[in-house]
């Protein structure tokens, strides 16, 4: 005789008994097996081990096992890091392996931790109890641990990295300087100075990995990862990009990196700036006196090169003229100079560098002319031939200029003559002159070795004004 | 019989485990309002080395909002904060305490003697830190005239 009820009771037995087990290794995870708890027995052992006398084994038997924070609700963060990194602030912890070590290089003696908690410097998830949450990379999580050889990326959100000891934040330092020295300024803003052919890079650490193109990045997808590699090889991360590789080396790679990271806007309340932190922010107010080679070396080298020669470019797939050849700038005047420099040359890759525009001051922009200029003075020129035909210019300029300069002088591979910025700045003097002798080291013949006259030149600069089509 | 009994036997565990599972699932839910820890301000307060403080010196420490003790009977701490309206109270060392704010007066001890605080001020748990430094937990009352000897 069979039980009817009897399958029920099998289901019942079966699903109550696995509903238990889970309930209990739950119990078991939070109460019993939980890492933190571990590392904290661990910690007691080494505390009773170094205890000296009966007062300091007393406290360390006494040591209460739980969840420890520190929590800083002026910087809005709950750090529970101190629940395993329980020697961080004792000396004595100089030797122990992590995570029982004391902080390196004494640093929490002027950042206390109840004052500054953990991740404001060092990121990750400060409300995690295990290591791999705490890290939270490739996890749900904005900004994960910085890792060690990066963390000094944080000491410019408070700090003058300049200003700290010799040697204190050594690669945010270098990093700074690479930016210069590679000549980042010419396409990418800071503050509202630079050029405008890549983005600005203002808060660059604060952005997440999703605000960056990651389709071709292999390893890793932290956004340090991204930056290094991107550095590396930057068409091959971003395809189309127009960024030159800036040849760094690994060690100049991460100080790079560890400045890009260290870019954040964030408001920090005033009680964490250190004073060279408020002193760099006014410092813009009283600029010191403008250096012209260093400008250039930040804002043009990077494209025009030493300016003495024509460079080609790949990645414009065009001619860069040399701005300081002196065959060019015996030809200019310091104004028209100015002028090309505050209005650059629109729809071309010269942006203008003007205050409102690439953010130079008019006596940094006269100091880059100074710097163009050399030793070299300006030439008076011979006054232009007048009287051309546009007619007959149109026929020289086809089968001469034509073809580097472009047939409506858009600019293919030589500069563009129909730009306004062009025809506003360019007396006709100056295009007689150039026509006539050329320019040395550049790809622009002497026009007057190959038989043009007075009367070829007057047609041309006649077309020139004239007889572009819009 | 044995039929029987089998089946009573199969009834009575297959309850008796779902009692279980739901006692435990009842006990994890009841502990839900009570969470070993609240991301509320630290309250731990790490005071140095306990020599920097001479027997007979009284500290008045304004961000942990507390008075520091020493006598030769050892440490204790009170709190600044008066009872009634939280204003911070003055010390002096024979009157005790007065507040600014509505004139509640507290003996040395910290009771109270006169104005409208309800209570007495709040003895504060003094101990040692493993790294052998002076702690007050802002959040532990001891009662009063406890106090804590080092060594």
């Amino acid at each position: 005789m069979s039980d009817p009820s009897r399958a029920y009771k099998w289901i019942l037995l079966i699903s109550s008994l696995v509903t238990l087990g889970f309930l209990l290794a739950a119990a078991a995870r939070e109460n019993v097996t939980a890492e933190w708890r571990h590392v904290q027995k661990d910690y007691q052992r080494i505390l009773l081990a170094k205890a000296g006398d009966a007062t300091s084994r007393r406290v360390a038997g006494q040591f209460p096992v739980e969840i420890r924070q520190v929590t800083v609700p002026a910087l809005n963060t709950v750090d529970r890091c101190v629940s395993c990194h329980l020697g961080i602030d004792d000396p004595r912890m100089k030797d122990q392996p992590e995570p029982h070590r004391a902080h390196p290089k004494e640093l929490l003696k002027i950042h206390r931790t109840e004052k500054f908690g953990c991740t404001v410097c060092h990121q990750g998830q400060g409300a995690a109890l295990t290591f791999h949450e705490a890290k939270a990379e490739d996890y749900f999580w904005d900004y994960p641990l910085l890792p060690a050889s990066l963390t000094e990326a944080s000491c410019n959100s408070c700090h003058d990295p300049r200003a700290l000891p010799r040697g204190a934040a050594a690669k945010l330092v270098r990093g700074m300087e690479l930016f210069d020295e590679k000549g980042c300024w010419a396409c990418h803003k800071l503050d509202g100075k630079g050029g405008q052919l890549g983005p600005a890079l203002d808060n660059v650490g604060l952005k997440t990995k999703h605000q960056f193109i990651r389709a071709n990045l292999k390893g890793s997808q932290t956004v340090w990862h991204w930056l290094s590699q991107h550095f590396r090889d930057p068409m091959g991360i971003v395809p189309g990009s127009r960024m030159p590789a800036p040849a760094l080396t690994p060690v100049e790679n991460e100080a790079l990196t560890v400045y890009m990271l260290s870019l954040r806007k964030r408001s920090l309340p005033e009680e964490y700036l250190a004073p060279d932190k408020i002193e760099q922010k006014y410092a813009r107010l009283h600029p010191p006196a403008p250096n012209g080679e260093a400008l250039y070396k930040q804002y043009c080298a990077s494209c025009h090169d030493t300016g003495l020669y024509t460079r080609w470019d790949k990645n414009f797939q065009r001619f860069v003229p040399a701005i300081r050849n002196p065959s060019f700038v015996r030809t200019e005047d310091d104004e028209c100079l100015l002028a090309n420099v505050e209005e650059g040359r629109p729809g071309t890759f010269m942006p203008a560098w003007g205050p409102k525009a690439g953010g130079l001051s008019k006596p940094e922009m006269e100091a880059l002319v100074a710097y163009l200029r050399g030793a070299v003075k300006p030439a008076e020129l011979a006054a232009a031939p007048a009287g051309g035909s546009v007619e007959r210019g149109r026929t020289l300029f086809g089968r001469n200029c034509a073809g580097c300069h472009g047939a409506q002088g858009q600019g293919l591979i030589a500069p563009a003559l129909a730009n306004p910025v062009f025809q506003k700045a360019a007396t006709d003097a100056f295009i007689a002159e150039t026509i006539r002798s050329g320019r040395e080291n550049t790809p622009m013949p002497a026009f007057a070795r190959a038989g043009f006259g007075q009367a070829e030149i007057a047609d041309l600069i006649a077309h020139i004004r004239k007889g572009f089509t819009k | 019989m044995f039929d029987a009994g089998r089946r009573d036997f199969l009834g009575l565990a297959a309850i008796g485990s779902a009692l279980a599972a739901l006692g435990t699932a009842l006990a994890g839910v009841l502990r839900l309002p009570k969470p070993a820890v609240l991301p509320g301000p630290m309250r731990v307060y790490k005071l140095g080395d306990p020599a920097q403080f001479a027997v007979g010196s009284v500290v008045k420490m304004d961000a942990e909002q507390l008075y520091l003790f020493r006598d030769e009977r050892g440490f204790h701490a009170i709190s600044s904060v008066c009872t009634h309206l939280g204003c911070i109270v003055a010390h002096s060392e024979r009157e005790g305490f007065a507040c600014p704010c509505h004139g509640s007066k507290f003996d040395t001890q910290g009771k109270v003697t006169g104005g409208p605080a309800p209570t007495g001020l709040a003895w504060l748990e003094v101990s040692l830190s493993p790294d052998g430094q002076l702690q007050v937990n802002g959040e532990t009352e001891v009662s009063r005239g406890t106090r804590f000897q080092v060594g």
